[in-house]
């Protein structure tokens, strides 16, 4: 079995510390990379031979969800396809929507467990990891949606009639495997039909696909 | 009543009353009308009388009227001074009195306009025209009757207007103050905005360290658990991490306390008009006073200085009736300073009782005894008295039998002392 590749990109040396430890105790994950510099962590994202990003809030220079935007602009760019989970001091509904907005796949407290740290980790690896879609709808009504592009709205009218199937049962939270059976398809068309959409709308993540599309259609 | 007199509180509106009385005994007798006169004297009595007997003034307004119709030589400007009285009444007598102020005037009226409009020939001497019948004797009635309640309307308006203003807005003086307050209250603010930024940059700075001691503890539980051997290295960082924490949150209470000092030092007896001013708004006459050739003193001391008096009139608010009017007076001698803080709220209190019916008995020596320092919190009294004494200063606390309360600060040296200390 092949052990998850985890990147740490925080300048608190002692939080960075922690967090390897918590990660270097399970038999299958292993810190490989450790980044203090953002500016450096972003011109050395496209060669990260990772899976799991762990961004902190600590940076010098940049902060927050413009660093988490430019990190996965250019993980993007890259065709790096690295999951970002960034995390802060603590966990709050707000902290979390503006970190997948800016391209986490999502967002934990360092007030949280490392047990749940753990398992985020597992999760967000699996290629068609998307947050619970209801989580996601009560964040968009709080917080503002996020507008669908007219790039994407173009992508979506000229979707058929079984594209248009495949897009409503992304937006239920299915796993491309589950959507594939259901519709009796291939996995790698339903998965190719999503990362389509997000390439031609700018996105960086399906969380943002999975946002935009729901307000689109509201 | 006496205490009214001994404050001299009657001064300025006696000046109003003299100058009213003289113009109007000067315009009377410039067509040696001697008996217009009378309407002169009694002019400046109302007068006198709208500040603290405003029945009287209330009384004297029909028979000012009538004296005013029948004796004047100019009855148009007579009126005008009769509405001036009114004015004042409007200013300064109670919601009642103004009711029956408004009777009064409107009595006035109608005597005016039957002994200038219908029996005289007020009217007719202005516009110029002969009265021959019934019906033009009750038209003059008429416009004379309406023009006087028109004049004396707009003049309780006006003073209730006048009123209105002093007692929402205040006098100019109170204006002023409550500027110099609000731009100091915006400065404040402004400060502790700042202090408020930098606090909370250093609390955040506090959060990620204490997040880091966390951090490194938890992953110190799961690398234990996988290498025994790690214990030493997991407690080594989880104490650097700990230490990193606390000198953060060191910084945070230096900074905060210091921030709370430098507050209360700024205090000055410069600022106690604004104090007083905030106790007027209370409903508390303050007035300051100072006599004698001030000195500089240092921060400590007028910081001392001003704690006295904060604690007086707090001490005042807390016993005394709404009305009880408060002196704060500064005597400064060559070489020391006294502050007095007196206060009449026991006359107030006696007063108000009085008018509900109340019988007061007086005072004996058995109540001077007794109150001595009994309306002062006694650990307040003692915390002064030790803030005094650090400027060789002493404090008298005494009540002034049937009068109120009299705080005394003595302070012999303090010129040579603030000399010592600069």
């Amino acid at each position: 079995m092949n052990d998850l590749r985890i990147g740490l990109i925080d300048s608190n040396e002692l939080v960075r510390s922690g967090r390897s430890m918590i990660i270097n105790s399970q038999a299958d994950m292993r810190v490989v990379l450790e980044e203090s510099d953002p500016v450096s962590a972003i011109e050395r994202a496209p060669d990260y031979l990772v899976d799991v990003l762990l961004v902190g809030p600590s940076q010098h220079s940049l902060r927050g969800k413009q660093f988490i935007q430019l990190l996965a602009q250019a993980l993007v760019e890259a065709k790096n396809e690295c999951a970002i989970i960034s995390y802060n001091a603590f966990f709050s509904p707000k902290l979390r929507y503006e970190a997948i907005l800016a391209g986490s796949q999502d967002f934990i407290g360092l007030d949280s467990g490392g047990k749940e740290l753990l398992t985020l980790i597992r999760n967000v690896v699996k290629r068609d990891f998307v947050v619970d879609p209801g989580a996601l709808a009560s964040m968009s009504n709080v917080f503002g949606p996020l507008r669908a592009s007219n790039q994407l709205e173009l992508k979506l009218s000229e979707l058929n009639a079984i594209q248009t199937e495949v897009i409503e049962l992304f937006l239920t939270g299915q796993s491309d495997q589950a959507i594939a059976k259901q519709l009796e398809m291939a996995r790698t068309r339903v998965t190719q039909l999503i990362d389509t959409l997000i390439e031609a709308a700018g996105l960086t993540s399906r969380n943002q696909l999975l946002l935009a599309v729901s307000a689109g259609s509201e | 009543m006496i205490r009214w007199i001994l404050d001299r509180k009657w001064l300025s509106i006696s000046m109003y009353a003299g100058m009213l009385a003289l113009v109007s005994a000067g315009s009377e007798l410039l067509k040696q009308n001697y008996l217009g006169l009378f309407f002169s004297i009694l002019l400046g009595v109302a007068t006198i009388a709208t500040r603290k007997f405003a029945w009287i003034s209330i009384g004297l307004i029909p028979v000012l009227g009538l004296l005013l119709s029948l004796y004047s030589a100019f009855p148009s400007f007579a009126a005008l001074e009769l509405a001036f009285v009114i004015g004042l009444i409007a200013v300064f007598a109670s919601d009642r009195q103004r009711i029956w102020g408004s009777i009064s005037s409107t009595i006035t009226a109608v005597s005016m306009g039957l002994l200038l409009g219908y029996q005289g020939n007020y009217l007719e001497s202005m516009l110029g025209y002969q009265a021959n019948s019934e019906a033009v004797r009750f038209n003059s009635l008429t416009v004379v009757f309406f023009l006087a309640f028109l004049l004396f309307a707009l003049a309780g308006v006006l003073g209730h207007l006048y009123l209105l203003r002093l007692r929402h807005i205040g006098s100019p003086q109170d204006v002023a103050f409550s500027a110099i307050r609000a731009g100091k209250l915006r400065l404040e603010i402004a400060k502790q905005n700042e202090r408020l930024e930098i606090a909370k940059d250093l609390s955040e700075l506090l959060v990620q360290k204490i997040s880091a001691v966390v951090s490194v503890t938890e992953g110190g539980r799961y690398a234990i658990a996988s290498d025994p051997s790690a214990a030493e290295r997991v407690l080594d960082r989880s104490h650097e991490a700990g230490r990193a924490a606390q000198s953060e949150l060191r910084r945070l209470y230096d900074y905060l306390n210091s921030a709370i000092i430098s507050d209360v030092a700024s205090f000055k007896i410069d600022d106690l008009g604004e104090l007083a001013v905030a106790y007027r708004e209370l409903g508390f006459n303050t007035v300051i006073s100072s006599q004698g050739q001030s000195f500089e003193l240092n921060a400590g001391m007028e910081l001392c200085v001003y704690k006295i008096v904060f604690e007086a009139l707090q001490n005042v608010r807390k016993h005394a009736p709404l009305g009880t009017e408060i002196g704060v007076d500064f005597l400064w001698v060559e070489d020391g300073l006294q502050v007095l803080v007196k206060d009449n709220g026991i006359e107030v209190s006696n007063r108000q009782k009085q008018s509900l019916g109340e019988a007061i008995e007086g005072y004996d020596a058995n109540e001077d005894f007794e109150s001595l320092v009994s309306e002062f919190d006694g650990a307040t009294l003692a915390a002064l008295r030790d803030r005094a004494a650090i400027y060789k200063g002493r404090i008298e606390a005494t009540r002034v039998a049937g009068v109120g309360f009299t705080l005394s600060a003595i302070f012999p040296n303090l010129k040579s002392l603030a000399a010592q200390g600069n």
